[in-house]
């Protein structure tokens, strides 16, 4: 199953969007640093204190400077980073596997389910999702585990939302009721005619909720009910740095710096894919 | 042999609008034997659309009976657990939406061969690919094409070889032509009477343009704000018709004879 | 006889990448004239009606040539000066009636705005009186509705009203009615052929359906892939078609007996600016030959009957 043509095509409009663009560079980067932390290659250990140097400032020796235990900010930002994204990446992956499920089926097949579906959803939407992923962790914990599936469930819903839209308007095109007067099965309808054609407004929604889920996460880190000291964390880090920043401003500015990028360059991917998707539309 | 049989069917929707139930069918009968070419002409409103999509299976009507070669017709399902076989296919209207964007040609017909031509080896599946897509004039490298790289006459002939690939008793035409170029419709309609006396087809061709229907159909039917308000054979309408709303429809074409 | 409107060597590009969309398009309609411009998608024949107002799409610029209305050039005109001609002068009536109203404004009113537009006073008598001119039931109440409480038919008459109301010289027509049913494209067609003689109005018609040309006009502008193919009076084009095209294209419609193959043209129109240097219909021509393909046929001037084939119908070869 070659489709080529349409893949280069939809890449082209993706790279040709300046936005998606630095979004792409932007998050390769900081998937690379992730990494790094994936595979201990950081710098110094991210729990690793050292007395001779505490609180001291950017240098060559520490490119971040040292907290009060004079452990290295920058590994620990890297290491935080992994774990933001690795708690997202999961999280937003369950909720787009649940949300397209349920928002698939109830727009299609529509009826009583699709109206419970519905009714359930905006319930969740009247909450704030911080106030949500807060109150599902106090209940579930605080694993790196249940910080993802409390994310996940905040974000289901809009996943139901995004996927039941376009499935109400795409299941009264006539090719889909060619489908069925060639007597397809649902399953086949729904896979292989409905679920390709909105895979693009799909991807773009998983763009920005990671993006939403790395400002969770960090949220609920930087309330304490995340992960834990002395991990790293960059909401957690933010959280410790209250009390330093007037001294010690590097303390602040390194895990907010990448916090603001990596919402920043999944932001900048969602464009991209959306520019891609309607290459008529121009963001920047 | 009676290939379809519509008995007293009523059909009503809900309009949003005003809060009451529009009628869009009034109690439609009509009798089509194999082999024949039923017209089906109306304005817009008359019900046609309607008629097409309970003979197709679309939809249920409201009570009254659809029999295909005088057995009862299933509708289609919403859940449907597995794929099965419709002797009744339907080409629609707008060459443009009735594609899978996302599918190659060659893959949205393959698609169709495998359910109802199970037993063919893959390597005989390609071959009946290629040999539907030829028969509407399609040529074989242009399989790996995607709708939209094709025009509106050519997406129409890949729907009508997709609908072929079913092996279908009885081809509903809904409005076939009327999204296409005046010198591209004299195309599709040779070609859909070529293949009706090929594979011996019983065809149900609706559409609003009388002149096309008069010159394809055996048999006519005149639909009216969801009935039928005359029906015959093409001659008896337009030579001698006996309704005033048939009448006021042959009078309405524009006279270009006069040359 | 006096044109009443001259379209003079038009050619139309697109503004990015000038590709060329109508090419050296020439024709005129006399006073009290009607024109038909026939055509299928992409022939350009809307292109060319929207230049003639200046309302072309801003994607696309006017390459050279020029449009004259009473022997003074409009294509050069500025955008106020336009102004004065839309509505007034020359006015315009569109296929679509569910989206050529304003549908949040009421029919009495949008009408009244095309007098206020022009400083002229609008009076709502005058208005009524338009609406009963255009067979609309009910004037008093219709002056008061929105669009969407109007059938397609009943929109349709709306907009005329509004065009014919300030008594034009010239009235464009696109497709108006391609989008309704044949009894009330009846309908429709008799009351623009009434408005045209009480007024004196010259028309140009523009649409791809032969029948509905035959019966409005009295000279026909064929064009293909952007240029003029054929003009002629109507009964010479349906009887004595010269160019293949023209001939192919009334062959296709005219109906032969019962479920005969009709005459059809294998393949698509071309796009204009793929070709430069041969007839526009030569992949598709059943009478093509080797000049054909390395030429341009000359387009037609105001002849009676002139056509851009060198190997027209009824000629040898």
């Amino acid at each position: 199953m070659t489709k080529k043509s349409s893949r280069k095509t939809w890449f082209y409009y993706y790279w040709n969007s300046l936005s998606g663009r630095i979004g792409l560079i932007l998050l390769t980067l900081l998937l690379l640093g992730a990494l790094c932390s994936l595979f201990h290659i950081l710098p110094y250990g991210p729990l690793a204190q050292d007395p001779t140097a505490i609180i001291k400032g950017p240098s060559w020796h520490h490119l971040f400077g040292t907290d009060q235990f004079g452990r290295d900010i920058f590994s620990r930002v890297l290491d935080g980073l992994r774990r933001s994204l690795s708690v997202s990446v999961v999280a937003v992956f369950l909720a787009t596997f649940l949300g397209l499920f349920i928002g698939v089926t109830a727009g299609y097949f529509g009826g009583f389910l699709d109206t419970l579906a519905v009714r359930l959803s905006d319930i969740f939407f009247a909450f704030p999702a911080i106030l949500l992923a807060l109150a599902i962790v106090s209940a579930l914990g605080h694993t790196w585990i249940d910080t993802s599936f409390a994310i996940a469930i905040v974000y289901t819903p809009i996943f139901v939302r995004v996927t039941r839209g376009p499935v109400l308007s795409l299941k009264e095109l006539d090719y889909i009721k060619a489908t069925k007067v060639l007597g397809y099965s649902s399953s086949r309808i729904l896979i292989k005619h409905i679920l390709p054609n909105i895979m693009p407004i799909l991807l773009v929604q998983v763009a920005l909720s990671l993006s939403w889920a790395i400002l969770t996460e960090s949220g609920l880190s930087f309330l304490g009910l995340g992960t834990q000291a002395p991990d790293a964390s960059l909401g957690l880090m933010v959280s410790d740095a209250q009390s330093l920043v007037s001294f010690a401003w590097w303390t602040l500015a390194a895990p907010s710096l990448f916090l603001m990028l990596s919402v920043v360059s999944l932001n900048l991917v969602g464009d991209g894919l959306r520019d891609s998707l309607d290459p008529t539309r121009k963001s920047i | 042999m009676i290939a379809i049989r519509v008995e007293n069917v009523f059909k009503s929707y809900e309009s949003q609008s005003k809060d009451r139930k529009v009628q869009a069918l009034g109690g439609v009968s009509f009798e089509l034997q194999g082999g024949e070419i039923l017209g089906v002409v109306g304005e817009s409103g008359c019900g046609k659309s309607t008629l097409t999509r309970i003979v197709a299976g679309l939809e249920k009507p409201d009570s009254g009976a659809v029999f295909i070669q005088d057995l009862p017709l299933e509708p289609i399902p919403l859940f449907n657990s597995k794929d099965r076989i419709r002797v009744v296919q339907l080409v629609f209207q707008d060459p443009y939406s009735s594609l899978n964007p996302r599918q190659t040609v060659f893959q949205t017909i393959h698609e169709v061969v495998k359910i109802y031509e199970p037993t063919l080896t893959s390597d005989e599946q390609a071959a009946r690919v290629k040999q539907l897509l030829s028969q509407v004039g399609i040529s074989d490298d242009l399989g790996s094409r995607y709708p939209h790289q094709f025009s509106g006459g050519q997406r129409q002939r890949i729907c009508i070889a997709r609908s072929l690939a079913a092996n279908p008793e009885i081809l509903i035409l809904d409005e076939p032509v009327s999204a296409l170029d005046v010198s591209v419709r004299a195309e599709i309609i040779n070609l859909l009477l070529d293949l009706k006396e090929k594979l011996n087809l019983t065809y149900i061709f609706v559409s609003h343009d009388l002149e096309i229907v008069k010159h394809v159909s055996d048999k006519i039917v005149v639909m009216f704000k969801g009935e039928i308000v005359e029906s015959g054979t093409w001659t008896e309408i337009m030579d001698t018709p006996k309704n005033d709303y048939t009448k006021s429809l042959i009078a309405a074409i524009p006279v270009m004879n006069q040359f | 006889m006096n044109p009443i409107l001259q379209v003079k060597n038009l050619s139309l590009q697109t503004r990015e990448d000038k590709r060329l969309l109508v090419d050296d398009v020439s024709f005129e309609i006399e006073e009290g004239e009607s024109v038909g411009l026939v055509g299928e998608s992409g022939s350009g024949k809307t292109l060319t009606a929207l230049s003639i107002l200046g309302l072309l799409p801003a994607a696309v610029e006017v390459k050279s040539g020029e449009i004259l209305f009473k022997g003074e050039s409009i294509s050069q005109m500025s955008s106020s000066a336009l102004q004065q001609i839309r509505g007034n002068r020359i006015s315009m009536i569109y296929q679509d009636p569910m989206t050529s109203l304003n549908p949040m404004m009421r029919i009495g009113k949008q009408i009244q705005e095309v007098f206020d537009a022009h400083e002229i006073d609008d009076s709502k008598e005058k208005v009524i009186e338009a609406l009963r001119s255009v067979e609309i039931p009910n004037p008093e109440e219709a002056f008061s509705s929105y669009p969407h409480e109007f059938s397609g038919g009943m929109r349709q008459r709306v907009m005329i009203a509004m065009a014919m109301i300030l008594k034009p010289n010239l009235l464009l027509a696109d497709e108006p009615t391609t989008a309704l049913d044949v009894t009330i494209q009846k309908q429709i067609l008799n009351l623009v052929k009434r408005e045209r003689q009480e007024n004196a109005m010259s028309l140009l018609w523009i649409s791809h359906d032969l029948g509905v040309v035959s019966e409005m006009v009295e000279k026909v502008v064929v064009m293909y892939a952007g240029r003029v193919a054929e003009i002629g009076a109507v009964k010479e084009i349906f009887q004595h078609p010269r160019h293949p095209y023209t001939n192919g294209l009334i062959g296709s419609i005219v109906k032969r007996s019962h479920q005969e193959r009709l005459l059809s043209i294998p393949g698509i129109p071309p796009k204009p600016w793929t070709i430069e240097s041969s007839c526009a219909f030569a992949d598709r021509c059943p009478r093509v030959q080797t000049d054909c393909t390395v030429q341009k046929p000359a387009f037609p001037t105001e002849n009676s009957h002139s056509y851009s084939c060198f190997h027209p119908e009824g000629s040898q070869s």
